[in-house]
């Protein structure tokens, strides 16, 4: 990991055309500007941390009472498209 | 082609019946070909079988039946990933975490299936600047129900 020192107000480019500003530096956080093209996605890690552990959680969870479960939602929708 | 799954044994299979995800699921990038397979007594709910690694296997559901108002952007990104073209192509899926009471029974809107249903390429998007939840209630507890009021603001 190629690590750089950066202050307030200073940037780093990575490939000519991304570019991320280190905009404010407060006690517990930074805030970073990233100009970047629409084609190059970023993300917060934790977002896709949250889902990583969801899907984690849906393959190990019990697989069963999915026909009860079926049976009830058809209820609710039933009574729904009634009301 | 004959495959192995978690819950219906030995299954014979078309190639075309295969749903390619090209990245993966997050956090199984490697796993890339499932099968959607269903019982007539589960449906809507229908199994996302993994076809390389038979022990993988995930419920999934169309949110439209439980949550009618889920709405998201699809950015141009993800539609290039799968040729999704036109918006009728589209197969929309989201992953259930079942619990030991099924009423309990959750879904993840933050992490939503998309499936090009004319090519069979699929994709778990990852909605960045959305307030769903991975852990939305299918069947919403008697107190959520009552007080109105949408899941998704617990997390604002």
């Amino acid at each position: 990991m190629l690590i750089l020192n950066r202050k307030e107000g200073e940037s780093i480019t990575i490939d000519d055309h991304i570019k991320i500003k280190i905009l404010e530096v407060g006690r517990t956080y930074v805030k970073i500007g990233i100009d970047a093209p629409r084609t190059v996605s970023v993300h917060r890690e934790e977002v896709f941390e949250r889902i990583r552990e969801e899907n984690l959680a849906a393959s190990e969870s019990p697989m069963k009472g999915l026909a009860d479960a079926a049976r009830v939602l058809k209820q609710k929708r039933d009574k729904a498209g009634q009301e | 082609m004959k495959i192995t799954t978690r819950q219906f044994g030995e299954v014979e299979l078309n190639e075309e019946e295969i749903v390619t995800f090209p990245e993966g699921l997050v956090g199984l990038e490697d796993k890339r070909r499932y099968v959607i397979l269903g019982r007539p007594e589960e449906e809507p709910f229908k199994w996302l079988q993994c076809i390389d690694d038979p022990e993988i296997a995930f419920i999934i559901i169309d949110p439209m039946l439980f949550a009618g108002d889920y709405a998201f952007d699809i950015d141009d990104e993800t539609t290039s990933k799968i040729n999704l073209a036109r918006p009728e192509d589209i197969l929309l899926f989201v992953i259930v975490t079942l619990q030991d009471d099924f009423r309990k029974m959750t879904a993840n809107l933050l992490g939503p299936i998309i499936v090009n249903g004319r090519n069979r390429r699929a994709i778990q998007m990852v909605l960045h600047n959305s307030n769903y939840i991975t852990k939305h209630r299918i069947f919403p507890s008697k107190n959520e129900e009552a007080e109105g009021k949408p899941q998704n603001s617990k997390q604002a």
